[in-house]
């Protein structure tokens, strides 16, 4: 398609005549000049546009139909929804012509359109959620050129995102004041202090015995060794309730442990629980960065001088800290969000999500709903607190990548 | 130094079996044998990683095969690349000093031969010791400008001569090195094969070497084993290995390219497949049965222009017409495959030779190789394996 200024002069009198026929019937006359003007200058952008892609057909066209097809969607909008959005025009109108060039920016004024028209009362959260994904898309697309890539990175990051968008909207609900409302509550604060407490126990715990365990399995050899690995793996499978009442039958208030221990409904009940809901994802993690290190370096170390507890301290151990340290952040996040067993076996001392439970099912989901708020912003920032403090305390050395057999 | 005696170590479908081998004090012994041939198992045995299923190993007067490595004073330089990654260049090769005090509970440690000043010092002093050593290493192997380092910075040489340094700086009593060279560029491997002559000349460190190129031994070796599925074929002084090899395996693997059964009927006929080794050439001793063989390194092999055939020298043995049939270049020198009616011969030509006789693809040549270099192998008929070798240069 060649373009010449002929061309351009004649959609320029198209566009005006357009407007002049419109101005009697629909639009009040002062916008009408407006929207005449923002049109002219998307004109003039356009043949620009021809000019620079010399003479290029594709980007002319996609340039066009987008514009049109925008334009179009927000005044089918305008007529289901919102007769007040007609500033609404001229913003996308400007911004898209001024974006054309920069693919980012464009997608994030798309998302923005699409954001407000279906998100609603959480067009900000939707708007956030999907510029996150577009942002990381056109990270990957720069950085591989593969559109294949990109299609599954954005298939899946939508598809988690869906999951995940809930909590997002429920952490940005609630108003500051409703939150320290419902934090000067001491029921509250002492549920939420139970949790952390519970399950930093928990994971210290599973780290005291976790970690031996799983680098002597990663380090021998013995028949049933299959057989140890999948029972590791059990409490992820079996229910949380099961576990509770597994728990009951030994050391329930009645049962033969349970007069002695003094477990259940105690502090330390609801540790017991959380350390076998928690233990799996911490051997498994750790494990395998014992088992993928190979015994190579501990060799070493031990033709060396080193003892056998020498080289697993000074060498295994610094070389899998990493690994331990994911492990330990994973288990203590399992450990604060475990419910069901919780639940049967030690109700009391309340946890900060038996409350959420309790609340909600008494006297409905507004009451619940700030504690829960609460407890997700609270292990959001403990949680995303350990991994920058990870990050910052494990010395940033660069695995060869090579093992011994 | 290091006595091994009736070494077992067996998994299915392979069995390493060492029946005695002595290695001397201060002495550079190369394991040489193909890939699978054992060569790693053993070492790992004498390092204590890897426990016999029988047998003894004695390192001097003591018995060590139930000793941890760690009581053992080996120096071990793996495959590999196992510099601990958390550690510095530096703090890889100083790993070993808090434990430089430690009472191995074996012989004292001998001094080095370039440091006899090492045998005055006190317990007290093994720490100072210890970091003169390093200092020493970190010259002899111009690690100076490396210490601050990670390991992950390092290029493939600087890696092997890192963890030549961290093995050595506890003065072992053996230096075990599985394959030092593996991966590394020609050049870089050139380089670092000197170091490690060098560096054996100054210390004077019993090494046992493991490698599969025979090049590399050869260049290193006081003495070669030649190790073939879990069993020594030949163990003796480089140069014996090289030019009297035992076996066929042997003659082949360190380099002996041309291999030639001598069979009854082709000496008394002259004719056959390997007529050319003519009775009247055939030096003295090599006799004429079934199972003897004839091996010749390609080095020893000459070549010379078709036309100059009518004034060759008496002392020739050995010539041959023929056409070649291939050239390739290998490292400095031109490989050229002869074919002679029914043989083929691979012979190393130095380029400037080379030159002389205008060598060309197809063109007519003649071989001749001294009586000297005529290596005669006997071997006993039950090894069938060695079948296959003389049937590919023959049969082809």
């Amino acid at each position: 398609m060649k373009i010449r200024r002929i061309d351009i002069a004649a959609w320029a009198g198209l566009a005006i005549l357009a407007h002049v026929l419109l101005v009697s019937r629909y639009v009040e006359p002062f916008v009408n000049v407006a929207f005449c003007v923002v049109n002219l200058y998307f004109l003039v952008f356009g043949a620009l546009l021809a000019y620079w892609r010399r003479q290029a057909e594709r980007p002319v066209v996609l340039y066009m139909v987008g514009y049109v097809f925008g334009y179009a969607l927000l005044i089918a909008m305008c007529f289901v929804y919102n007769p007040q959005w007609q500033p609404r025009f001229f913003l996308y109108a400007i911004l898209y012509i001024s974006l054309f060039r920069l693919p980012l920016g464009l997608a994030l004024l798309w998302i923005f359109v699409v954001a407000t028209l279906v998100g609603q009362a959480f067009a900000l959260q939707v708007f956030a959620f999907l510029a996150a994904v577009a942002i990381i898309l056109h990270q990957v697309y720069r950085a591989r050129r593969d559109w294949f890539v990109v299609a599954c990175m954005g298939f899946g990051a939508l598809a988690f995102g869906l999951f995940l968008f809930p909590v997002l909207c429920l952490a940005t609900t609630d108003s500051p004041q409703t939150l320290l409302d419902a934090f000067r509550r001491s029921e509250v604060r002492a549920a939420i202090a139970t949790s952390l407490l519970s399950a930093s126990a928990a994971a210290g715990l599973t780290l005291l015995f976790g970690v031996p365990f799983a680098y002597a399995l990663a380090r021998s050899q013995f028949r049933g060794k299959a057989l140890v690995e999948t029972a590791i793996d059990l409490p992820i499978l079996i229910p949380h309730s099961a576990v509770g009442v597994a728990y009951l039958l030994l050391f329930g208030e009645k049962a033969i442990w349970g007069q002695s221990l003094q477990l259940s409904g105690t502090f330390w009940g609801i540790v017991a629980v959380q350390v076998f809901v928690s233990a799996p994802f911490l051997i498994k993690t750790v494990y395998q960065a014992f088992d993928a290190m190979g015994s190579g370096y501990e060799m070493t170390a031990r033709t060396l001088g080193a003892s056998p507890a020498g080289a697993f301290g000074r060498v295994a151990l610094p070389l899998a800290s990493r690994a331990i340290l994911i492990g330990a952040i994973l288990a203590w996040s399992r450990a604060v969000s475990e419910v069901g067993s919780v639940e049967l076996f030690a109700y009391y001392p309340m946890t900060a999500p038996i409350l959420i439970a309790n609340k909600a099912s008494q006297l409905g989901i507004d009451q619940a709903r700030p504690i829960a708020v609460l407890l997700v912003v609270t292990c959001l920032f403990i949680f995303l607190g350990l991994h920058v403090g990870r990050v910052l305390a494990t010395r940033p050395f660069r695995s060869t990548g090579k093992t011994l057999s | 130094m290091i006595h091994i005696e009736q070494l077992r170590k067996a998994w299915p479908g392979f069995t390493l079996e060492i029946e005695d081998l002595e290695i001397a004090p201060g002495e550079y012994f190369v394991v040489l044998g193909p890939t699978g041939a054992g060569k790693t198992v053993l070492l790992l045995c004498l390092a204590g990683i890897l426990r016999p299923d029988s047998g003894r190993v004695w390192f001097d007067e003591r018995n060590v095969t139930d000793l941890p490595p760690e009581h053992r004073t080996v120096g071990w330089v793996s495959q590999s690349n196992t510099l601990f990654p958390h550690l510095t260049v530096a703090q890889n090769v100083g790993f070993g000093r808090r434990y430089c005090r430690r009472d191995t509970g074996i012989l004292p440690a001998k001094g080095w031969h370039g440091h006899p000043a090492r045998e005055n010092h006190g317990q007290d002093a093994h720490a100072t010791s210890f970091d003169q050593r390093v200092a020493r290493l970190s010259e002899l192997l111009d690690l100076r400008r490396l210490l601050d380092r990670q390991p992950a910075d390092l290029s493939g040489g600087e890696i092997q001569r890192v963890m030549l340094a961290r093995a050595l700086a506890l003065e072992p009593r053996v230096l075990l090195l599985d394959e030092p060279l593996r991966g590394l560029d020609p050049a870089t491997q050139e380089r670092l094969c000197g170091e490690l002559g060098r560096i054996h000349r100054e210390l004077g460190t019993t090494t046992f070497h493991i490698t599969h190129d025979h090049i590399e031994a050869r260049a290193l070796a006081d003495r070669i084993a030649v190790l073939r599925d879990g069993r020594m074929e030949q163990i003796g002084a480089a140069e014996e290995v090289f030019e009297r090899p035992t076996t066929c395996f042997v003659a082949r693997f360190t380099g002996a390219e041309n291999l030639f059964a001598l069979s009854k009927s082709a000496l008394s006929a002259g004719e056959g497949d390997i007529q050319f080794l003519d009775r009247r050439l055939l030096p003295q001793g090599i006799a004429a049965d079934d199972t003897t063989h004839v091996a010749i390194r390609p080095e020893h092999i000459e070549i010379r222009p078709d036309n100059e055939a009518a004034n060759a020298a008496p002392s020739e043995s050995l010539r041959l017409k023929g056409k070649i049939a291939s050239l390739a270049k290998q490292g400095g020198w031109l490989r050229v495959t002869v074919r002679c009616e029914t043989t083929s011969w691979v012979a190393l030509i130095h380029p400037r030779d080379a030159a002389q006789c205008c060598l060309e693809l197809g063109s007519n040549v003649i071989i001749a190789v001294g009586s000297q270099h005529l290596i005669q192998i006997k071997e006993s008929p039950s090894d069938t394996k060695n079948e296959s070798l003389k049937s590919r240069n023959l049969v082809s």
